[in-house]
């Protein structure tokens, strides 16, 4: 029996240190990859070009970054081409942002996403932008700011300011989700050549339909309801004087209902809002409790009207990002969604309740 | 009656809780859900728990088989009912069945590596690591395999706790409507649940091997409930993280869970999933496998290691031959097929056979 068992054990260890040795296809070492972070990709003739930024951290480059470009009429020979240019294997192991311009956005851009996204190294927390002129004019660009800088600013955007939380999971969840569209940053270059994401670009299916600025962004990621946050510019006036406050939202906090989900819905937002005003005109004295009151109510009737023109501005380019339907279709008997949104979902009125909480406003009056 | 084999052999009743589950949960947890959802949709959940409910049921009839046999399991109650030659022929259909189980998790096993993680390792070499480790731990005896199993329940267990990060995303309303689908489609959705609880079958074949095994029916009940919740978890999780159209293109809902997960040292988190997944196969495969050689010695009386290595060397000829994809849901549909027939048509069969076989007969009824 000791015999036998000595047996099977040598057997064991030379089969897998004969399996371990062949093949060197099987052996991924970091340092012989190239770590591509982000991909962009916009349209010429009928041609995709890819461009990729990697980051070089061996010894001779010390954490330059370069840019690869490559053509093709799909989106896998592109990596293909790309790789043909680099002296590494092209890894996309590590992509963080994934940009598409906006003529494909305009076209469809579901090939692109479900091609990366059936490549099992790629995780869902990459984020996905729309891009106004083509990637590689913003990859060139961003070149001496390293390779992690565009992905995170987005990210750290995310967490407190003013736009609304996006990545692969949230973009496949309403991309194939029932009764809900995708929505997702927008990028381009200010006047002094700097990215800026400012805007958010929304889909109506796999199109591009609509493109929100600044201050309806706020407000699209306060009724998002995944991270309330950002700053929202208000005009407050009293008597003769009229000027600008600034409101930093804290926290917040969403219900939405709906009545009448069959045949004339209402859908009602009852909105909390906690926040800050820091930036406020001179001639408003805080101190006073009529101000504050003042402050507040302004701040509400400013959002109050902000909201509902936002929802009707969706309703009238008849995009769905805040999944109003996949909303009402959890509260109704039957439901159908090409019949929902050619008849019933123009007809939905919209009811918005806001509750502004202003707390201390600054350690200094 | 002597319903056990010899004390040295045995393991206590204990036990029977990890044999249990950690044969029910297999290569099967990992790609159920989109199964279930293409009758029932959002209602799937209510499928999991009918079925696993069900399988109390079960648990019940096969106590009440077992204990009424001359040696405590399902060759001599075949031997019992049908006869010497009719109930070999029986258990040659049980030893097919347990190969096939064996192929089907090892191949569907082997197929997540290829695509996940080694696509350039031919299925022929990683197919072979993973039999031999499982006729290894076989060779080990009945004591070794509950070993195993008992880690491949603890250990996977901690993979549990990494659905704390897909809370933030959780959507709780693609839960409602709250039943809105009619008992036909609870149904259809059934067929397609009963390959995840079929560990029970093996009972049959080990519970000789159990301690003290005419008392330890609150184990198998505890550890059949504890699957049903375990598998109600992972459903409401997937319905609530994923939206139904996107349960219907996504394949292995499970593994894609970790794909947003995000720790600094470990860029992509599924990885420890799938390798983690090892311990959760090598429990029905060594179970299956156990079962297998030890109806080929009562049964053809052949030594166990001879008999250990012609079930290896079938399973392994069974399972590369089994190429494309499609080849390997077709397995996996033929044995699921075969494991709802032998649970759910087969065990009520012999159920009732043997009651009319004692009233008929008037047997004395057998002391507990």
């Amino acid at each position: 029996m000791n015999n036998q068992r000595n047996i099977i054990k040598i057997g064991f260890m030379f089969t897998i240190t004969f399996l371990i040795l062949s093949g060197c296809k099987r052996i991924n070492i970091i340092d012989q990859l190239q770590i591509v972070t982000i991909l962009g990709f916009s349209k010429e003739d009928d041609k995709y070009i890819g461009t990729a930024l990697y980051t070089d951290y061996t010894e001779q480059k010390q954490g330059k970054v370069h840019t690869l470009q490559g053509e093709a009429s799909t989106v896998e020979l592109v990596l293909d081409d790309i790789n043909s240019q680099s002296e590494k294997p092209i890894n996309i192991g590590k992509l963080m942002l994934l940009i598409v311009s906006e003529d494909i956005a305009k076209e469809d851009m579901s090939d692109i996403l479900k091609t990366i996204c059936r490549d099992p190294l790629v995780g869902t927390n990459l984020i996905v932008a729309v891009s106004e002129i083509p990637p590689k004019e913003i990859l060139n660009k961003i070149k001496e700011e390293g390779g992690g800088y565009l992905p995170e600013l987005i990210e750290q955007n995310f967490i407190s300011k003013n736009i609304p939380i996006s990545n692969l999971h949230i973009f496949l969840f309403n991309y194939y989700g029932k009764g809900r569209d995708v929505a997702v940053p927008y990028l381009k270059l200010n006047q002094k050549g700097k990215v800026e994401v400012n805007e958010y670009a929304v889909f109506k299916r796999e199109k591009l339909g609509l493109i929100l600025n600044e201050k309806e962004m706020v407000l699209y990621k306060i009724l998002q309801d995944k991270s309330i946050g950002g700053q929202v510019a208000v005009n407050v006036h009293k008597d003769q004087f009229e000027d600008v406050a600034v409101l930093t939202i804290l926290s917040g906090k969403i219900i939405e209902s709906v009545s009448n989900p069959n045949t004339l819905p209402r859908i009602s937002y009852n909105i909390t809002l906690n926040g800050i005003v820091r930036d406020y005109p001179k001639w408003l004295d805080m101190r006073k409790k009529e101000n504050n009151l003042l402050l507040d109510r302004q701040l509400e009737k400013k959002f109050k009207e902000d909201l509902k023109h936002l929802l009707l501005k969706f309703q009238e380019h008849n995009v769905d990002p805040l999944g109003i339907g996949d909303f009402i279709r959890a509260h109704s008997e039957e439901w159908n969604e090409e019949q929902f949104y050619e008849t019933i979902y123009p007809t939905i009125t919209f009811n918005v309740d806001i509750n502004v909480v202003l707390s201390k406003s600054g350690i200094k009056q | 009656m002597d319903k056990q084999v010899k004390e040295s052999l045995t393991v206590s009743p204990f036990f029977i809780f990890f044999l249990i589950h950690g044969t029910q949960t297999g290569v099967g947890m990992l790609s159920f859900q989109n199964e279930i959802i293409k009758n029932a949709e959002q209602d799937a959940w209510v499928s999991v728990l009918l079925v696993g409910f069900s399988f109390h049921l079960i648990i019940w009839m096969i106590y009440f088989l077992l204990k009424r046999s001359t040696k405590g399991d399902i060759f001599s109650l075949h031997q019992q009912l049908f006869g010497n030659w009719f109930g070999s022929i029986l258990n040659i259909f049980l030893y097919v069945y347990m190969i096939l189980i064996t192929s089907s998790v090892i191949r569907s096993y082997v197929e997540t590596l290829h695509v996940w993680a080694f696509p350039y390792i031919e299925i022929w070499e990683l197919s072979l690591i993973v039999l031999l480790a499982t006729t290894y731990i076989v060779f080990g005896g009945f004591r070794v395999v509950t070993g195993i199993c008992f880690w491949g329940v603890v250990i996977p267990s901690l993979l549990l706790f990494t659905l704390y990060y897909l809370f933030p995303y959780a959507q709780w309303d693609n839960l409602k409507p709250y039943l809105n689908h009619s008992w036909n489609d609870y149904f259809n959705s059934s067929k397609n649940i009963i390959y995840m609880y079929l560990g029970v079958g093996f009972l049959l074949i080990y519970f000789p091997f159990i301690k003290d095994n005419v008392n330890s029916k609150k184990w198998a009940h505890i550890s059949q409930f504890y699957t049903t919740f375990i598998y109600f978890i992972l459903t409401v999780t997937s319905l609530v993280f994923f939206s139904l159209g996107q349960l219907e293109h996504i394949t292995w809902p499970t593994l894609n869970f970790s794909k947003i997960i995000y720790l600094p040292f470990i860029e992509r988190f599924e990885f420890v999933y799938i390798f983690t997944w090892l311990f959760v196969i090598l429990p029905p495969c060594c179970v299956a496998l156990w079962s297998g050689t030890r109806i080929l010695r009562k049964t053809i009386n052949l030594k166990a290691k001879y008999s250990l290595w012609i079930s290896s060397s079938i399973i392994y000829l069974v399972v590369i031959n089994f190429k494309s994809q499609i080849e390997v849901e077709t397995l996996n549909r033929v044995v699921s097929l075969a494991g709802s027939i032998f649970l759910f048509c087969y065990i009520p069969v012999l159920f009732i056979w043997l009651n009319i076989y004692n009233i008929l007969f008037k047997r004395k009824r057998y002391k507990h």
